[in-house]
């Protein structure tokens, strides 16, 4: 069913492109208007923080693909009535889709970068050790999202407001996650943090530094794990449901 | 010989409801059954409880004596009873999908079927009539010249010619070696594709056989009164299975000797007595207004 998918993705991502390239001309327009820095300031920004800014702009993508399974419900009586078994269903979607977000990471990467340099940021990138860690983070959040996004939506025909559920927590436990709360809500929040994408991009430095601190390293890992966990829990949704 | 499609005391349960309810049924290689029933009876949870897509609380569906895999999709058909293709696809992705699906896909079949029911495959589904949709799935079930078809409610929403093109279809297909189990609404749909029949009612199995056979098992014996007679005991009569009394006229379900009750019958002076065959309306009407259960 992978040729559905191709199909399906490929619309999105023209879509996709349309929209970047207004919004990169619109940005494109006020950074060469208002350029970033000035004589004297010898600021150096990490590469990995641009990655994180990037996943950021990359979870909406991840959202959208991370409905895929859930979008094929209404069409299941022909989609699982083919020689292909449900596993090997989800595995033609979920490589699309990582193709797709790949793609779609590496490419918006390619145009912040392209309008960093070209069109009036005196910033230098970075690309030290905490910067590489940082890219390769950036990209786990984004598929991590997906994830995230598959394993609650995938047997639901209105996936809306799972994207709701998704968006509303990642943000609220990454707001209250800078605050105090007191001890029992602190340990709750640290919790869930755990498996909130938006909290791991908060460990990335957006400054140049000279290495990857402990921390970093660690939830560069962990957010792989996170990932994987929750793609098998689609997967073992996906499996199970009846229609 | 083993039957192309076992189904052997199949049970589905949601909650405290049971849709299907220890149905067994049989349908032999080259056989067409028709499986007729009340809405909600059971035919549609039947369907998905073969080919996998819900799970049976109890019983097994076997092909040709296997369990249903994924690789038994690459010899059978489905066609669902409400259109489940993809909105934003054309008719001919839908047929990419298909070809890139099954190794037996005929490209000059597919071809052929397109013109048999003269459908735009460039359309979108979202631009096609229901009946189109319908006339869609069948071009993509047809295909791949599939050996085992599960078809549901086939016909709905096709004008008669291609009513008609669907049982021949069918038909073809049954006369090539493929089995074939189908529900219809339609009863003369039944009638003319089918050679076996199988009436479920409240997801149970209550009536199934050849269909010629269950026609002639039960007769009726049709008497006409000057008068509305009065018949005592009759129902009573172990030959006999239902009384049907509409004023001056009396219809008799006999299961056995249906002279010998028009002997009787004619004892009581009516204007005319005849023995009938049943027809297939009958059988289901009959069928589904008692629940008692037989098999032919």
């Amino acid at each position: 069913m992978y040729y559905i998918e191709v199909l399906r993705t490929t619309r999105v991502y023209w879509r996709y492109l349309i929209v970047a390239g207004i919004l990169y001309l619109i940005a494109g327009f006020f950074i060469a208007i208002f350029p970033h820095g000035g004589p004297g300031d010898t600021t150096r920004y990490s590469a990995g923080g641009h990655a994180a800014g990037v996943a950021f702009i990359c979870l909406i993508f991840a959202s959208i693909a991370g409905s895929s399974l859930s979008r094929h419900l209404d069409h299941l009586d022909f989609a699982l009535t083919k020689p292909r078994d449900r596993t090997a269903f989800a595995a033609d979607i979920f490589g699309v889709d990582l193709i797709g977000l790949t793609v779609f990471f590496f490419t918006t990467a390619l145009i912040v970068f392209v309008f960093h340099v070209g069109l009036g940021e005196d910033h230098p990138l970075a690309f030290d050790t905490a910067s590489w860690y940082g890219i390769v983070l950036s990209f786990g959040a984004v598929l991590a999202w997906y994830a995230i996004v598959q394993a609650i939506s995938c047997d639901r025909e209105a996936a809306g407001w799972a994207l709701a559920v998704v968006w509303g927590t990642a943000i609220g436990l990454y707001i209250f996650g800078a605050f105090n709360l007191g001890p029992g809500l602190n340990v709750l929040i640290t919790t869930l943090n755990f498996i909130n994408p938006l909290a791991y991009l908060r460990t990335i430095p957006f400054e140049a530094t000279t290495g990857a601190t402990v921390s970093l390293v660690v939830h560069t890992f962990a957010i792989y794990l996170v990932a994987a966990a929750a793609g098998l829990v689609a997967l073992i949704r996906w499996q199970r449901m009846e229609i | 010989m083993t039957p192309t499609i076992e189904i052997d005391h199949l049970t589905k349960r949601y909650g405290s409801t049971t849709a299907v309810d220890d149905l067994t049924l049989h349908v032999a290689k080259g056989s067409v059954c028709g499986l007729l029933g009340p809405n909600g009876a059971g035919k549609t949870t039947t369907f998905k409880c073969m080919l996998g897509l819900t799970r049976a609380s109890w019983g097994s569906v076997r092909f040709d004596g296997v369990p249903l895999t994924a690789q038994t999709f690459e010899r059978l058909t489905y066609v669902p009873e409400k259109s489940m293709l993809y909105e934003w696809m054309t008719g001919a992705e839908h047929l990419e999908v298909v070809r890139r699906s099954y190794t037996r896909f005929d490209s000059a079949r597919a071809v052929e079927l397109t013109a048999l029911f003269g459908l735009d495959m460039q359309k979108k589904t979202r631009a096609l009539s229901r009946g189109q949709r319908t006339a869609l799935m069948l071009v993509l079930a047809f295909s791949i010249r599939p050996e085992i078809l599960v078809l549901d409610e086939p016909a709905s929403g096709l004008d008669p010619v291609h009513q008609r093109n669907v049982l021949d279809l069918v038909i073809d297909a049954a006369a090539g070696g493929a089995t074939v189990i189908f529900s219809s609404h339609q009863i003369t749909q039944v009638e003319r594709a089918a050679d076996r029949l199988a009436i479920i009612k409240g997801g149970r199995l209550v009536l199934e056989g050849d269909l010629d056979t269950l026609k002639t098992t039960e007769q009726i014996v049709e008497a006409i009164f000057e008068q509305p007679p009065v018949l005592n005991g009759i129902a009573m009569d172990p030959r006999v299975r239902r009384v049907q009394q509409s004023g001056r006229v009396v219809r008799i379900y006999v299961r056995t000797d249906a002279e010998g009750l028009a002997r009787g019958l004619a004892a009581l002076g009516p204007k005319h007595v005849e023995i009938l065959d049943q027809s297939l309306e009958e059988l289901f009407l009959n069928a589904v207004s008692t629940a008692d259960g037989r098999g032919v």
